[in-house]
C-alpha cells in the first residue's frame, strides 16, 4: 500500500478595513473561494487535480484560521492560487499562507507557538486593565497546557503565578 | 563539428540527445461554418491563448507562444519552449469550442523540436 500524502497550508484570513466586526464566513465560502481562484489561476487542469483533495479541514472564525488540505503532488497549484484570492462570501479579505505542514497536527502544534506569539503583542495594545487580565489569564492558560500537555490541571490560585507566562509577559512589554 | 577527411565526401546524419530549447509544430485550425483561409494571424493567436486559458488557467495562459506563420488553409507555424509544451499541446487539442459558441478544433500536423523538421512532410506523399 502506497500511503496517500497531503499538504496542509495554515492561512490567515486578512479582512483590510473591517477590523473589530465578527467575521461572518464559513467553510463552504471558503472552499468556493479558493476552488474559484484555482480555476481561474490553472484553469481545469489544475482543477481537475487538485479537487479530488482540496478541502477546508478548520476554520476559525474567530482566530480567523483556516486550514487547507491538498495533495501533495499536486500542491503547488494550491499554493500559488491562494496569493489570488480577494473575496471570501461578501467580504473582502485575502489568505496569508503561514505555515505548511504535512500533517493537521504539525499544523496545530505550530498554531500553538504562533498564538503564544502573537499574544504577547496583544498585550501592550490593550488599553484597560480589564483586557491586561484577559490577555494575561490565556497566556498562563496557554502556558500551563504547553507545560504538560493533555492535562488541565485545576485554575491557578490568585497571586501565584507561573514563572514562565511572567517571562513571556515581560518580553512582550519590552518590545 | 568537424567531419574527419576521409568520411567528407559521405553523407552523415547528426543525431541531437539534448532537449531542444522550443518545440515546433505545425496545426490546423477548423471552426464550423467559417472559412479557414480567412482566419487572421490576430484570431488565430487569440483562440490559442483562449485554449490555453481554459485548459491550464491564466498562468497557462502566460506562457510564450510564437505564431511564426499562418499559410493557408488554416495551417500555422508555431513555437513553444520545450518545457511547457507537453502541456499546451494537451490544451490545444482539448479545445472545442470557440468564444462565439462555434465548434472548433487544432489538429496537430507535424512536431519537431527544429524548425527544419517541419520543412517535409513524410506522411503526405502516401
Amino acid at each position: 500500500m502506497v500511503r496517500f500524502k497531503n499538504r496542509y497550508a495554515l492561512c490567515e484570513v486578512v479582512t483590510p478595513g473591517t477590523q473589530s466586526s465578527l467575521l461572518e464566513i464559513n467553510s463552504q465560502q471558503v472552499y468556493s473561494a479558493v476552488r474559484n481562484v484555482i480555476l481561474d489561476t490553472h484553469g481545469e487542469f489544475g482543477l481537475g487535480s487538485l479537487q479530488f483533495s482540496l478541502k477546508v479541514k478548520y476554520l476559525n472564525i474567530e482566530t480567523r484560521i483556516v486550514i487547507i488540505r491538498a495533495e501533495r503532488r499536486f500542491f503547488h497549484y494550491l499554493s500559488s492560487a491562494l496569493v489570488f484570492v480577494k473575496k471570501i462570501g461578501v467580504h473582502n479579505a485575502f489568505l496569508r499562507t503561514i505555515h505548511v505542514g504535512g500533517s493537521i497536527r504539525a499544523c496545530q502544534k505550530f498554531l500553538i507557538r504562533f498564538h503564544r506569539q502573537n499574544m504577547t503583542r496583544l498585550f501592550p495594545q490593550c488599553t484597560t486593565d480589564e483586557q491586561r487580565c484577559q490577555v494575561m489569564a490565556s497566556i498562563m492558560d496557554a502556558c500551563e497546557e504547553l507545560e504538560a500537555p493533555g492535562r488541565r490541571s485545576k485554575p491557578l490560585e490568585l497571586g501565584k503565578q507561573p514563572s514562565t507566562a511572567l517571562d513571556i509577559l515581560n518580553s512582550g512589554e519590552q518590545r | 563539428m568537424r567531419m574527419p577527411e576521409a568520411m567528407s565526401t559521405t553523407s552523415y546524419r547528426t543525431i541531437s540527445v539534448n532537449s531542444q530549447p522550443y518545440l515546433y509544430l505545425r496545426i490546423q485550425l477548423t471552426v464550423e461554418g467559417e472559412d479557414a483561409d480567412k482566419i487572421t494571424p490576430v484570431q488565430f493567436k487569440f483562440l490559442i491563448v483562449q485554449a490555453l486559458k481554459e485548459n491550464m488557467g491564466e498562468v497557462g495562459a502566460a506562457t510564450p507562444v510564437d505564431v511564426l506563420k499562418l499559410l493557408g488553409q488554416g495551417i500555422a507555424l508555431l513555437r513553444m519552449p520545450n518545457r511547457n509544451a507537453e502541456r499546451l499541446w494537451a490544451a490545444l487539442t482539448l479545445y472545442g469550442r470557440t468564444p462565439s459558441d462555434k465548434r472548433c478544433a487544432f489538429r496537430v500536423l507535424q512536431v519537431s523540436p527544429f524548425l527544419m523538421g517541419l520543412a517535409f512532410d513524410s506522411r503526405e506523399g502516401r
